[in-house]
């Protein structure tokens, strides 16, 4: 037997120079990475760092304008998905690829079958056998559309595993859906993978998680790499931030002398059973108080009713049965415009699908939206709006974009900052926000956060839907859980803590 | 008796509606609504016909009916899938060239006579007192597409062709990540689509009239159509839709035979009353399970 054949590589992917470029924009500058057999490799890095990009070089979404791959110790061709696919290489979305009207077993099949029948039991075996050595539980028969998030993440975990010949994968912010219990669960799987040496990529903001977990680290910011290091330490931590800012420095988010008083209410919904898209109930026997300059925190994984609720808030969704009151007036049948004349502003969680209108600007968002236009004659006076906009100090602290820019060009992070200042213009009675901070760079977030505290001493009742149990806890008066069809809570913030709630998230009331 | 009869003549006269709702479910599945459908039925029952009466083989009709619904079907399929055209006029537009362009060449087989397929009773079976009367003394055509129902049902929930098929229906872009062009899947599913509704539209005038009138489809096509929501897309209840409405075709004809009393007009009414009293019963609560896509055309390059 020849023995001199090359030795083999000691890791499954080296990147070397990968560029990326959108038009002037370049998101990717001469990236440099290693993913090793047996090691997660962690990618850190605020919103728009660019992660994604990197990943989806990785995974052939784009192709990379310069820069090379190897894999196996040869140059490897990553682009379209299928041939990363083909070479081993998965990967875990933040946005789930699945179809709700499937089984578990059906969305599988579809990724990992080939031939004509399909061999149902045997696939059955292979999925159970893979969820019971990963602690990957998921019920084959399941419709997707049944699953929480968390679940929908350990399918497509299960699927990235059944594939043939996957040995990289690629976690997406993988932690941003699952609460805390369920990020425990999600590092002992990842440490299994790693003992079955499994190459592992992990994208995260979240510096715990690195320093819990990760056997390499790689910082990211505005599209290069500038931090890297073969050793990861529980004391790194400011490093890491430090390197993940750069010159930037952050305001801490302060809060004062808004805590034990009972304040006025101004909504109030009673008994209420709201609805979902198919008429099923989503959340039965709601009881909310909203009380005038208090923020209330909604916890819960999401899919528990968040959305529904808020458009009930809104006036968006008809409340099923209960009451719903504004400043003692009953809203149960009141349209939006009524609810926006009663002082309510909403913040969908979806902005860009539900607050974008395209080829509108910026500016012309606002006035649609009720924000007061200088008027000349009969028109409006576009040049005196444009420069009001500019002057007011919510568009300032949160660097909107320029007003004549059209929002449907605009990115995900300057589309939440549209939506955000012009909830804040308006100075609400009442505002209904879901995620502000979601994609949002750490600075922006903090700003907003400031921003909501201010609003809510000048007498605003802010309900904060997040993902997020940190800013819940930072920002919140009370906090209220959505779990299992109902409503706990409130809670006080200064009574309860992450624990607590991450555990009525997960078990509803008998936590 | 004449509850056999009447029940005897729902599978007659259902079953082409009954192949039409299977094909257009299978266009539906991966997205693509065809109200051509009823173009389709009407290309099969002529081109089916004149073929028949050229050959004298029935299924030498049954083949040429069945290419011939898919040939207009797969202008639809054009039209929609590669310039984007809206499905529904599109649809409709076909529905009324297939009437013009089948009246226009069937003039001359309006007096045609034709043996066809006959019924064959099937042994022992159809000696079952009322049941066998009813269900296994029915032409050859007739038992392929009963058999065919449970076929499809295999295909679309048991095979991998099932599962790419409702996913090109319901996300597009998931199917595209997982390397396979669902454009292609729609072209084929719509084409299978015409294919049914010509076979259905052979069945009509090669093994139920056994002759070609102008327009002879009455609408069935579009009955199908229907039919296919009101069976929240499922085969065996699409099956049981389309044979509700042909046994309240035999029961009009029934009760004309009678000579009772009720104006024609309104007998002839009957059926398409008891479809649209049936889809407003169902219509609101099979809503959620329509297919996310149905309708929408993907760009399918990658774009995004």
């Amino acid at each position: 037997m020849k023995t001199d054949h090359p030795v083999k590589p000691a890791y499954l992917l080296r990147a070397a120079g990968l560029t990326k470029r959108f038009g002037s924009l370049t998101a990717n500058e001469g990236i440099d990475l290693e993913v090793r057999p047996g090691q997660i490799h962690a990618i850190l890095g605020e919103n728009g760092a660019g992660k994604s990009t990197l990943m989806k070089m990785l995974y052939g979404v784009y192709e990379p304008d310069e820069g090379t791959v190897l894999m196996d110790g040869e140059p490897a061709v990553l682009y379209p998905p299928s041939r990363a696919r083909a070479k081993g290489i998965g990967m875990v979305f933040q946005d789930f690829r699945l179809i709700p009207a499937m089984t578990v077993l059906e969305s599988i099949a579809l990724a990992v079958e080939s031939g004509f029948a399909l061999r149902r039991k045997q696939l059955r075996a292979r999925i159970l056998e893979v969820s019971r050595k990963y602690g990957l539980a998921v019920d084959p028969d399941a419709y997707v559309w049944q699953l929480d998030l968390g679940q929908r993440q350990r399918l497509e975990i299960v699927k990235v595993l059944l594939a043939p010949g996957t040995r990289v994968i690629i976690f997406d912010e993988p932690t941003s859906v699952l609460v805390p219990q369920e990020v425990e669960k999600f590092l002992d799987m990842l440490d299994k993978l790693r003992k079955d040496r499994y190459g592992i990529l992990l994208i995260t903001h979240k510096i715990n998680e690195v320093l819990a977990c990760a056997d390499q680290v790689s910082v990211l910011r505005a599209g290069r790499m500038v931090y890297q290091s073969d050793q990861v330490d529980s004391g790194d931590g400011d490093k890491l931030i430090s390197a993940m800012m750069g010159e930037k420095t952050l305001n801490p988010v302060t809060k004062q002398g808004m805590h034990g008083e009972e304040r006025e209410p101004i909504l109030q919904l009673k008994d209420g059973t709201i609805r979902g898209d198919h008429g099923e109930p989503v959340l039965e026997g709601v009881h909310l108080t909203l009380r005038k300059s208090e923020i209330t925190g909604v916890a819960g994984i999401s899919g528990n009713g968040q959305r529904e609720l808020a458009e009930v808030l809104f006036g968006l969704r008809k409340l099923g049965t209960g009451e719903l009151t504004i400043a003692s007036a009953v809203m149960n049948d009141a349209s939006t415009k009524e609810f926006m004349e009663a002082g309510v502003t909403f913040v969908s969680e979806d902005p860009i699908k539900e607050s974008v209108i395209p080829g509108f600007s910026i500016l012309e968002h606002m006035i649609l939206d009720g924000i007061e236009a200088p008027v000349k004659g009969a028109n409006i006076d576009w040049a005196r709006a444009q420069k009001l906009l500019e002057d007011s100090e919510e568009a300032r602290a949160l660097a909107l974009a320029d007003g004549s820019r059209r929002a449907d060009q605009l990115s995900g992070g300057n589309v939440q900052r549209m939506v955000l200042s012009r909830a804040l213009i308006r100075k609400p009675d009442i505002l209904i926000i879901s995620y502000p901070s979601r994609g949002l760079d750490i600075g922006t977030t903090r700003t907003i956060q400031q921003q909501l505290i201010e609003l809510a001493k000048q007498g605003t009742a802010v309900l904060l839907f997040s993902e997020d149990l940190d800013e819940l806890f930072k920002l919140s008066d009370r906090l209220v859980v959505l779990s299992g069809k109902k409503l706990l809570g409130p809670y006080d913030t200064h009574e309860t803590d992450v624990s607590r709630i991450g555990e009525r998230m997960l078990k509803g009331e008998s936590a | 008796m004449m509850i056999a009869d009447i029940l005897t003549g729902a599978i007659r006269s259902g079953t082409s509606v009954m192949l039409a709702s299977q094909g257009e479910l299978i266009s539906e599945r991966a997205g693509v609504i065809n109200l051509g459908t009823e173009g389709s039925m009407l290309c099969g029952a002529l081109g089916g016909f004149a073929v028949t009466v050229w050959t004298g083989n029935p299924w030498l009709g049954v083949l040429a009916g069945g290419i011939a619904g898919m040939l207009i079907s797969a202008i639809h399929a054009f039209l929609v899938l590669a310039c984007g055209a809206n499905q529904l006029a599109t649809g409709l537009t076909i529905m009324f060239f297939g009437m013009g362009v089948t009246s226009f060449l069937g003039r001359g087989f309006v007096s045609e006579q034709i043996v066809g397929f006959n019924p064959v009773p099937i042994p022992f079976l159809s000696d079952i007192p009322f049941i066998g009367g009813i269900l296994f003394n029915h032409d050859p055509l007739t038992y392929l597409a009963i058999l065919f129902v449970p076929c499809l049902w295999y295909v679309l929930f048991r095979t991998r062709l099932g599962i790419v098929l409702r996913a090109t229906g319901e996300r597009q872009e998931v199917l595209f990540a997982s390397g396979i062009n669902p454009k292609l899947v729609r072209y084929l599913a719509v084409l299978a689509g015409g294919f049914l509704a010509g076979v259905g539209g052979v069945q009509l005038s090669v093994a139920f009239t056994h002759s070609w009138v102008e327009n002879m489809t009455q609408g069935r096509g579009v009955v199908a159509v229907a039919l296919v929501i009101f069976a929240s897309w499922m085969p065996a209840r699409a099956m049981l839709g389309a044979y509700l409405f042909g046994a309240a075709q035999a029961l009009q004809l029934t009760v004309q035979q009678q000579g009772l009393p009720i104006s024609p007009f309104f007998l002839f009414m009957v059926p398409y009353l008891l479809t649209l009293a049936a889809l407003l019963i169902v219509e609101r609560k099979q809503r959620s399970l329509m297919p996310e896509s149905l309708g929408k055309v993907f760009a399918g390059d990658g774009a995004r």
